[in-house]
């Protein structure tokens, strides 16, 4: 008789619809998984040093942005300014930069693109300005309650726009200062320093949603507005910080973008934001707010990279890299479509 | 004599010059339970929230222990000692029950970090106290019965120990042996000393719970009547209602005469939709109105949208001038000549951001055509001035969105649209929610002139004064089936009778 049921439970704990529940649950992982091990087995080129480190730095980039995209998510909210801050962010702060040391008599832009010292304050401007552009956003929404989706698709015009008139539709090159590309491209091991960085802000982020009120306050504003303001919360606040973190994530994104390329390209970032929103999506964070976690959109910006590195290792055209990307989100969407919210 | 703990003086309220509340006074006191019962929009849920510090009155005082307060958020309610359970459900559908109980006041260790153990312990004791120990208190929210989010509602407000508990309709979806077991809850928190506001729609309830019963009609309290063992539910009932339709309107409809010769206009047959309503017979004559009364969720508003083609139906037959008809969409339904005016004109009834000309010819542009079968300006203008003059709708012109008029108007702009059209029959869900008394009555002598030229008309209100006052007989609805008939010379076609024969079948149903 006991032997019957232990039977059973072992039976019932292996089935196959456990186990597709379980990989259904972990899709993600799994996916990862599967294609860290196709890719290594389909091409050597793949686990090769100079590939795993492009490949880490653009899951920093996609990742960074794609986590400001995912908090903006969970509290209702959308930020479509984060590709154009990565361009309007160094290029405002330079200029800020410049007229400040230009005031003591120091010139840091040589003939105009060549950018020789002030990186310390440079880095800070390009920090407070791209936080400042998420907060501005914040504010307008709440306090206006218009839809932080139009706020920020006009804002972002106006940062391309003015991106280019500030430089001039000039690139400001960085190469003259020395160790500048470290940020881009120093690595421990495999590991590029951004995508140390970005790991660890990503994981902090995580055990501030989990331990602290961050988190609760978060899902709560995006889950039900009014449950949070009957009790207590400040959800306007909370709608503004997130918008502000997002804002910080561009910017730190422009640094590490700039540093690797040694130059500002008043075209940079352009269109990562719709990356960014992608990745979210894929890594199941709710458009309507108040679902999802960071850890899915960690490893959703992962798969999203090694996907289109493996099609470029391939030699595949980008069109069929934006047609993969396409597909991959209207498949995520469909699982939310088949998992209905109790 | 003691001082109550919350003492409201002279409290009012408008919302877009909309009185909800008039010079309001009201007390309180330790370990007393008062019902605040009226009708829908009688005020209940403006004084809870006003209490609550979900908006500030205009004008009036709020004493705490004779303290001077000013409640400005729901934060400050919290920490002046008042817990609400809110009417909508107020929780927070992905987060665990210990997550949304301690939402916003958050018990923290070492800095900044949740302390989930002492939150979960205290999440127990609060869930036992209200004797529900055995939640699991880790599940979502959205995982839950109703009656389970209730009890993790009431948990919520109960926590930190309040001085004044409103409860706010936390009875509507629970059973009998539920209510039961919130009543004993309930009574014993009142040991506590705690006051307690107690609103329902059941007066049975009310008259159960409480000590004393306070009734709001259109803003203003009307009654304050201290509940002992003589009490019954129609001395509730009748200050809850009071007159709200002018006496011409009875005037009208002396000349009533026996329906049953006329012609038949509409028959329904054994409708049902295996949900809302069951078994659904009645036959609706020319120059006739039915009244439909009920509670609301008795399966009204289904059963006429299923008639319209708005929703589906499962099984029966319904026919239109002995054809049967089958409408799978609202277009269909007009095309057979039955319309309908929704309950929620802002949501389904108005484009409010249209002007009054266009949202009252929306419907019959097909009439409205000129040369080249395009639309007439000339003609739209003379008609949709026409129903403004005829409806006595107040707008500047005809130019004007609709959603600057007021209640009663955009009513009137619903229906003006519903009577252009013309169809046979005109179904109306709640004509008069949220129209004052003199809209009230415009719109009733409408559907009074419908029925004179021949028309059939259903209509839901769920203050039973009005139905009485212009329909030629009422079907009581309870729970989805009809518990009763009554016609227009029948001696029990009063207020009274089918308010009670309403409420009784709802708690023939609860225990």
């Amino acid at each position: 008789m006991q032997t019957e049921i232990s039977k059973r439970d072992l039976a019932s704990t292996f089935s196959i619809q456990r186990i597709g529940k379980f990989i259904g649950k972990n899709y993600l992982l799994f996916s990862l998984i599967l294609l860290i091990v196709a890719g290594t087995l389909v091409n050597d080129a793949f686990l090769s040093t100079a590939n795993l480190k492009g490949l880490l730095f653009t899951v920093a980039i996609y990742g960074l942005l794609a986590v400001g995209q995912s908090l903006n998510m969970l509290v209702s909210e959308l930020n479509l300014t984060l590709g154009a801050s990565m361009a309007f962010s160094p290029i405002l702060a330079i200029w800020i930069a410049r007229n400040i040391y230009a005031a003591s008599g120091v010139e840091i832009v040589r003939s105009g693109v060549q950018l020789v010292g002030g990186v310390p304050l440079i880095v800070f401007l390009v920090l407070l300005i791209s936080v400042l552009v998420g907060v501005t956003i914040g504010s307008i929404r709440v306090k206006f309650g218009v839809s932080s989706l139009i706020i920020s698709l006009g804002m972002s015009y106006l940062l391309q726009g003015s991106s280019y008139i500030i430089s001039n539709s000039n690139l400001i090159y960085l190469s003259e200062i020395k160790n500048i590309n470290w940020l881009g491209t120093a690595a421990i091991g495999p590991f590029p320093v951004s995508f140390l960085i970005f790991l660890l802000i990503g994981i902090v982020l995580i055990l501030l949603m989990k331990y602290t009120r961050f988190g609760l306050r978060l899902y709560s504003t995006g889950g039900n507005e009014k449950a949070a303001v009957y009790s207590g919360v400040n959800t306007k606040m909370w709608k503004i910080i997130a918008l502000g973190i997002s804002g910080f994530c561009a910017g730190l994104a422009a640094l590490m973008y700039s540093s690797r390329m040694e130059s500002i390209d008043p075209i940079q970032g352009e269109g990562l934001q719709f990356y960014a929103l992608s990745i979210a999506i894929i890594g199941g964070i709710s458009v309507a707010g108040g679902k999802g976690s960071l850890s899915g959109t960690l490893m959703a910006s992962a798969v999203l990279v090694i996907i289109l590195n493996i099609m470029q290792i391939f030699g595949l055209a980008s069109w069929y890299q934006t047609i993969m990307i396409g597909a991959i989100i209207l498949i995520a969407s469909s699982q939310a479509i088949r998992k209905p919210a109790r | 004599m003691t001082e109550p703990i919350l003492r409201i003086n002279g409290v009012s309220k408008s919302f877009y010059s909309v009185n909800a509340l008039k010079n309001v006074d009201f007390t309180l006191k330790a370990g007393e339970i008062v019902s605040l019962v009226g009708t829908n929009g009688a005020g209940k849920s403006t004084l809870c929230n006003i209490i609550a510090g979900i908006y500030p009155p205009d004008e009036g005082q709020i004493l705490l222990n004779g303290e001077l307060v000013s409640i400005s958020s729901p934060n400050m309610a919290e920490s002046l000692g008042i817990g609400i359970v809110h009417q909508e459900p107020t929780l927070v559908p992905r987060l665990s029950i210990a997550e949304n109980i301690f939402l916003g006041k958050e018990k923290l260790k070492n800095g900044p970090f949740l302390d989930f153990e002492v939150m979960k312990r205290e999440c127990r004791e609060t869930l036992s106290k209200l004797g529900h120990e055995n939640m699991d208190i880790n599940r979502p929210v959205s995982t839950l019965s109703l009656v389970e989010m209730e009890i993790a509602s009431i948990a919520k407000a109960v926590l930190l120990n309040p001085k004044i508990l409103l409860l706010d309709e936390v009875t509507a979806p629970l059973n009998y042996m539920e209510v039961n077991h919130l009543f004993k809850v309930i009574r014993d928190l009142k040991k506590q000393q705690i006051g307690i506001i107690f609103i329902s729609h059941k007066i049975k309830e009310t008259l159960v719970i409480s000590d004393r019963v306070v009734v709001l009609r259109d803003g203003k309290i009307v009654s304050d009547m201290v509940v002992d063992k003589k009490m019954e539910e129609k001395h509730i009932i009748s200050p809850m209602l009071g007159v709200t339709i002018t006496d011409d309107i009875e005037d009208v409809i002396k000349d009533y005469s026996e329906t049953e010769n006329r012609e038949v206009l509409l028959e329904v047959n054994d409708l049902s939709n295996g949900k809302d309503f069951h078994n659904i017979n009645f036959q609706l004559h020319r120059n006739e109105i039915i009244g439909f009364a009920g509670l609301k969720g008795a399966g009204i508003t289904e059963l006429f949208s299923s008639i319209q083609g708005i929703m589906r139906y499962k099984s029966g037959t319904i026919l239109m001038e002995d054809e049967q008809i089958f409408c799978k969409r609202p277009s269909e339904g007009l095309q057979k000549g039955i319309a309908m005016v929704t309950n929620d004109r802002q949501k389904d009834g108005l484009a409010t951001f249209l002007t009054v000309r266009d949202n009252i010819v929306i419907g019959s542009l097909e009439k409205l055509t000129g040369i080249l079968g395009l639309v007439s300006q000339t003609k739209t203008t003379s008609s949709s001035n026409e129903f403004v003059y005829k409806l006595d709708i107040k707008t500047p012109s005809l130019d004007q969105p609709v959603q600057f008029l007021s209640g009663g108007n955009q009513q009137k702009v619903v229906i003006a649209k519903w009577l252009l059209k013309n169809s046979q029959v005109l179904i109306v869900d709640e004509p008069t929610r949220g129209v004052d008394v003199k809209a009230k009555s415009e719109i009733y002598k409408l559907l009074l002139q419908q029925k004179d030229s021949g028309k059939g008309v259903l209509v839901y209100s769920p203050e039973v004064r009005e139905l009485i006052n212009i329909c030629d007989r009422i079907l009581i609805v309870s729970n989805g089936t009809f518990v009763e008939e009554i016609k227009r010379n029948s001696p029990v076609f009063n207020e009274p009778y089918i308010l009670d024969v309403i409420h009784s079948n709802v708690s023939i149903e609860v225990t």
